[in-house]
């Protein structure tokens, strides 16, 4: 994990969500999300999540021309593979130097440069900072989950000392891009942002691992605002070893996608809020979950809001939706499904949203577009399901060395 | 550098490892004046790129001393030119 931190200045008032602060609608400090982006085996956007989740159904054929290829043709195992639909990333970055970047690289890239659209840009953070845009640059920043970054990368840069005439006749361009940090410090040079960026590996946790480092340093004020989420690629290299290792869970496909969230610190009571909220949301990784609310359905709001409503304090019998992800593992679904049954005991049971028959395993960006599933099952299929029947939502993950984590988020509308 | 001399072949190889390198989509465009970093947008890490690329696939080895700044196609052939002279020569 590599970690740069740019104090966000706060001209000497106490930390809003100081332990113990009396009102607190949530017992550990939550984070607002004010935008999402997301590409997976559904399709790019929200929209298209929950329409392929509404339809409970995986793509019926794999098109040829999404799955990500490698230098010398490497084919892919017998497995049967998701790859991110209709992922063009020279529609989102241009087409220039996209030649350099692996595929960890152009997800991470192109879903972080979509979320800062969907909140309007660097503009569009403001708020109660400068005007210019100029102190937004600094106080944001980038965290993405992520296993080892780009694993093909590593494979291909790896093989090339070995069978190039000399060791050293590797391609310089190629190296930059096997550091794990590579997609997170790309997203923030290509915006400049000069805030915190941070890379943290999980496996399987990364996505809640990612969420609870960027809630951690929001509340703490080392960042005003982060883009926030996980990535996973799927390579012929990655799928050789899952297929190797025989991890998969039966009938599941290998996937790949990358969700990224606009999360800012909630605003204290009384304290004006920034320009746009959406759902709020709290994760935490072998602790105590914590909150994170969600963003509101449709378009974000031009002008503040002019009062919020009254927060109250969130229970489990809120919790209408569980968002496993253990689902891919073989083996570890169980542990998972007897994990939400303590902890929901016996009171009504959340219903199970299962993301992976639908988008493949997707390793360590599965909590975040766990997520990103909650969010468009409720901000894109809004009628069906109202915020007084689905007021909050969990997100689990489980890993194979017994690391478990969990988030909470709540929705706007009830918060 | 002075003009060296290099074979029309040779040449056409370091254009072509060039363009490809630096992206040059119209074949026109990377012309002897063309400057790598203001018409291209080559950054130090291209450079390197670039230089290692003549290795690899030219089979020249070019010392440390000679990495240089490298800016345009005549710098670049002079470069090649002296380095592939040398071991052609058995220096």
């Amino acid at each position: 994990m590599t970690l740069t931190t740019a104090p966000y200045r706060t001209d000497g008032a106490t930390d809003p969500w100081a332990p113990g602060r009396s009102g607190a609608p949530f017992p550990v400090a939550p984070v607002d999300l004010l935008g999402c982006a997301v590409h997976s085996a559904a399709g790019p956007g929200t929209a298209a999540l929950a329409t392929a989740l509404a339809d409970g159904r995986g793509p019926a054929a794999t098109d040829a021309a999404d799955r990500p290829t490698a230098p010398d043709d490497v084919p892919y195992p017998p497995l049967d593979v998701r790859p991110a639909a209709g992922f063009d990333p020279a529609a989102v970055l241009g087409r220039k130097g996209l030649a350099r970047l692996t595929r960890t690289d152009l997800l991470g890239l192109a879903t972080c440069t979509e979320a800062l659209e969907a909140v309007g840009g660097l503009a569009g953070l403001n708020g109660p900072a400068g005007a210019d845009g100029s102190d937004v640059a600094g106080e944001t920043g980038v965290v993405l989950g992520s296993s080892l970054g780009s694993a093909s990368a590593v494979a291909e840069f790896t093989r090339d000392t070995l069978v190039q005439e000399r060791p050293y006749l590797v391609n310089p361009s190629a190296f930059p891009s096997t550091l794990m940090n590579s997609a997170a410090s790309r997203a923030a040079i290509r915006h400049g942002l000069t805030g915190l960026n941070a890379t943290v590996s999980g496996g399987p946790l990364a996505s809640l691992h990612a969420l609870r480092y960027a809630r951690n340093a929001l509340v703490r004020g080392h960042a005003r605002q982060l883009l926030v989420g996980g990535v996973e690629e799927l390579s012929p290299h990655g799928a050789w070893a899952w297929h190797r290792a025989g991890a998969l869970a039966p009938d599941t496909a290998l996937g790949e996608g990358c969700a990224v969230f606009v999360a800012r610190a909630a605003p204290a009571p009384g304290e004006r809020p920034g320009p746009r909220r959406s759902p709020g949301c709290s994760p935490a990784t072998s602790g105590p979950p914590s909150p994170v609310r969600a963003p509101r359905r449709g378009p974000p709001a031009r002008r503040p809001r002019a009062r919020r409503p009254r927060p109250q304090r969130g229970r489990p019998g809120d919790v209408a939706v569980a968002a496993v992800g253990a689902a891919g593992r073989r083996g570890w679904a169980a542990v998972e499904e007897r994990g939400l049954r303590l902890a929901f005991g016996p009171g009504p049971e959340p219903l199970r949203l299962r993301v992976q028959p639908l988008l493949g395993e997707t390793h360590s960006a599965s909590g975040a577009l766990q997520l990103a599933a909650v969010l468009a099952r409720w901000q894109d299929v809004p009628t069906a399901r109202p915020a007084t029947a689905e007021r909050a939502a969990v997100i689990t993950s489980v890993g194979p060395d017994g690391s478990v984590g969990c988030a909470v988020v709540v929705r706007p509308e009830s918060a | 550098m002075s003009d060296a001399i290099i074979s029309e072949e040779l040449r056409a190889r370091v254009r072509a490892i060039v363009g490809d390198v630096l992206e040059v989509e119209d074949d026109g465009a990377l012309t002897d004046e063309s400057s790598f970093a203001d018409d291209f947008d080559a950054d130090s890490l291209l450079v390197i790129e670039i230089f290692s690329r003549f290795e690899r696939d030219l089979g020249i080895k070019i010392p440390q001393e000679d990495l240089t700044e490298l800016d345009d196609l005549p710098t670049a052939y002079a470069v090649v030119a002296k380095h592939s002279a040398g071991q052609v020569a058995g220096v």
